[in-house]
């Protein structure tokens, strides 16, 4: 079965005063269908980039120089603007924001925000459409649901516009649902019955989930996969047990043990993730590297494999 | 241990209007009857969700918000019931580490004149002195003593939390209000500040209340926590038999709610409640 996201080998560069910026170098992520792809890095390592490179929303500043983002069986750097408005964004990739209120117009009522979207890119009419948003409030369990569409953003809590906001991302039934740190401005509680919430409708309404976090707590409750980003690379991905049990990358390594629940001491990772204008020649990490060795320095690693079978991109797996 | 300070029975009334021709709107109980010590040397955890009252209880522990019953000691001194004004004053131990530090500071200042306002403020004269300790706090709180020079939008997140630490330290409290001091950062970045918080509370002899809704931080650096659950303290302890076993039910769905890395994940079919 083809994966519902394959991407391969992105490379993303910003042109800037001070030249271009490398934000992506070598990126690649596969999400199988009915499956939940975390995405973890620090912030700088390319987390938004990738997402909007993905749904085609980059800067015009922007040129994805090499790579391939293939989509349920279509590379998606070939369509144009328009195509992807008509045929791939909210009605076949639905995005979750991390900042609910932020992604609400204070000065409209919410239903009016959400059937604009789905005016644009679902089939049938607007009763057809009402219909199915109150279905969706209903099952996100945003209270009183056939009013709510009658409300305005202030009128609900952060947990429940994060709910109103979910339900928009599936309004015209995507198939790859993209949440980029949905649950960072809760509440422990709240984010817990968010995540609780985006575990059943993965199932349900047959979706496949793009998860980006920084937090490993998160991944750890929820994802299927991961994928470690670091600098604009991929530098391990696999099965979320098998890297969470036994890590391969040194980055990996270092960001877990920097969770409290597995931080012997609060040391974290001395250094800074290097600018995207000015990249080392060799390994991107190596500078910050615990268990850093004579070649590191001079060229990039490729991927390599681990005895689990996760993809790492380290010397010492290839 | 001594208690630094002994908040006893503090209730806090907020917003409300007696309403001449508009109807009347009740005060928020925002704090409601809590009772708590910070001893000395000790980190106390203030653990509870947005609108339990947490940041509202430090608020008044600090003098800017008025209490409407209840006491507050400092070293066995009472600081409470006085004018807004004369609290702030009588409470110059207490200080507030805001949460956001990047809009605690004043983007057109340089940080070192930031950083000497506070001194000039509380009566130091000469400007030699000023930048001397400027220089000597940067340094301690781990930032090069030349960036004084710079300006806020030349650090990153976590060196303006530490930005932040430098410019309060300088005023010589003894208790430290920490509220969110983690929140938005980096795991790696996150582990940096926290270390940076121990070191600082051995070397100046620091007290914190630290304000947090991160339980896994919480766990492993606090010595004793409470919990507070719409304004009042539900339950307190010491921090690791109170994680281990909490009694109250509020505890407990906390608890429950910490995404773990080595825990239980989610599975299909658990009950969703509505919030």
């Amino acid at each position: 079965m083809i994966p519902v996201l394959d991407v391969r080998g992105l490379k993303v560069t910003i042109r800037t005063d001070d030249g271009p910026a490398e934000v992506l170098d070598d990126v690649g992520l596969t999400l199988e269908r009915g499956r939940i792809l975390g995405v973890v890095g620090e912030s700088g390592c390319g987390k938004s980039t990738l997402i909007r490179a993905i749904m085609g929303i980059l800067p015009k500043a922007a040129s994805t120089e090499a790579g391939e983002i293939w989509f349920e069986g279509e590379n998606l750097l070939v369509f144009s603007e328009r195509e992807l408005n008509a045929q791939v964004r909210s009605s076949r990739i639905g995005f979750i924001p991390q900042d609910p209120l932020l992604a609400l117009n204070p000065v409209f009522k919410v239903g009016t925000q959400l059937l604009e979207v789905m005016r644009w890119h679902a089939p049938g009419s607007r009763r057809d459409h009402v219909a199915r948003l109150v279905m969706l409030l209903r099952r996100m369990q945003v209270p009183d649901p056939e009013n709510a569409l009658e409300r305005y953003p202030h009128q609900f809590s952060g947990g429940q516009r994060q709910r109103l906001l979910i339900a928009a991302a599936l309004s015209c039934a995507p198939k790859l649902v993209i949440a980029d740190e949905p649950t960072t401005a809760l509440d422990v509680t709240t984010q817990h019955q968010i995540l609780l919430l985006l575990r059943e409708l993965v199932a349900e309404f047959g979706l496949s989930l793009l998860f980006v976090t920084h937090d490993f707590g998160v991944v750890a409750e929820l994802c299927d996969d991961l994928c470690v980003i670091y600098a604009g690379q991929t530098v391990e991905a696999g099965p979320m047990r098998a890297i969470l049990q036994a890590p391969s990358h040194p980055y990996t390594r270092a960001l877990l043990a920097c969770h409290p629940d597995r931080a012997t001491s609060f040391i974290g990772i001395p250094g800074l993730v290097p600018s995207p204008l000015t990249r080392p020649s060799g390994c991107l990490f190596a500078a910050r590297c615990a268990d850093v060795r004579a070649g590191c320095a001079e060229a990039r690693p490729g991927q390599g494999r681990a005895a689990s079978g996760v993809q790492v991109r380290c010397v010492q797996f290839t | 241990m001594t208690p630094i300070v002994e908040v006893r029975d503090l209730t806090v009334l907020v917003g409300g209007r007696r309403g001449f021709l508009v109807k009347n709107v009740p005060p928020v109980r925002a704090v409601d009857g809590v009772s708590v010590d910070l001893r000395k040397g000790e980190i106390l955890a203030l653990v509870g969700e947005s609108g339990s009252g947490k940041t509202t209880l430090g608020r008044t522990l600090l003098g800017l918000q008025r209490e409407t019953s209840g006491e507050i000691l400092l070293d066995g001194t009472r600081v409470s019931g006085l004018a807004p004004e004369a609290a702030r004053r009588a409470r110059r131990d207490i200080q507030y580490v805001h949460q956001d530090a990047g809009a605690a500071l004043d983007p057109w200042w340089s940080i070192g004149r930031t950083l000497a306002e506070g001194l000039l403020i509380h009566g130091i004269r000469s400007s030699a002195e000023r930048n001397d300790r400027v220089a000597e706090m940067l340094a301690a709180v781990g930032l090069d003593p030349a960036s004084g020079r710079r300006y806020p939008h030349e650090f990153s997140g976590g060196q303006l939390r530490r930005v932040a630490l430098a410019r309060i330290l300088l005023l010589r409290p003894r208790v430290l209000i920490l509220d969110e001091p983690t929140s938005g950062l980096d795991m790696s970045v996150q582990a940096t500040v926290l270390n940076l918080l121990l070191e600082l509370r051995e070397r100046f002899s620091l007290t914190y209340l630290f304000i947090s809704h991160d339980l896994s931080v919480v766990e492993r650096l606090s010595d004793r926590v409470a919990i507070m659950h719409l304004g009042r303290i539900v339950e307190s302890g010491e921090t690791k038999p109170l994680f281990a076993q909490p009694s109250h039910a509020y505890t407990r769905a906390l608890l429950d709610a910490v995404p773990r890395l080595d825990g239980r994940s989610i599975s299909v079919g658990m009950p969703v409640a509505a919030n």
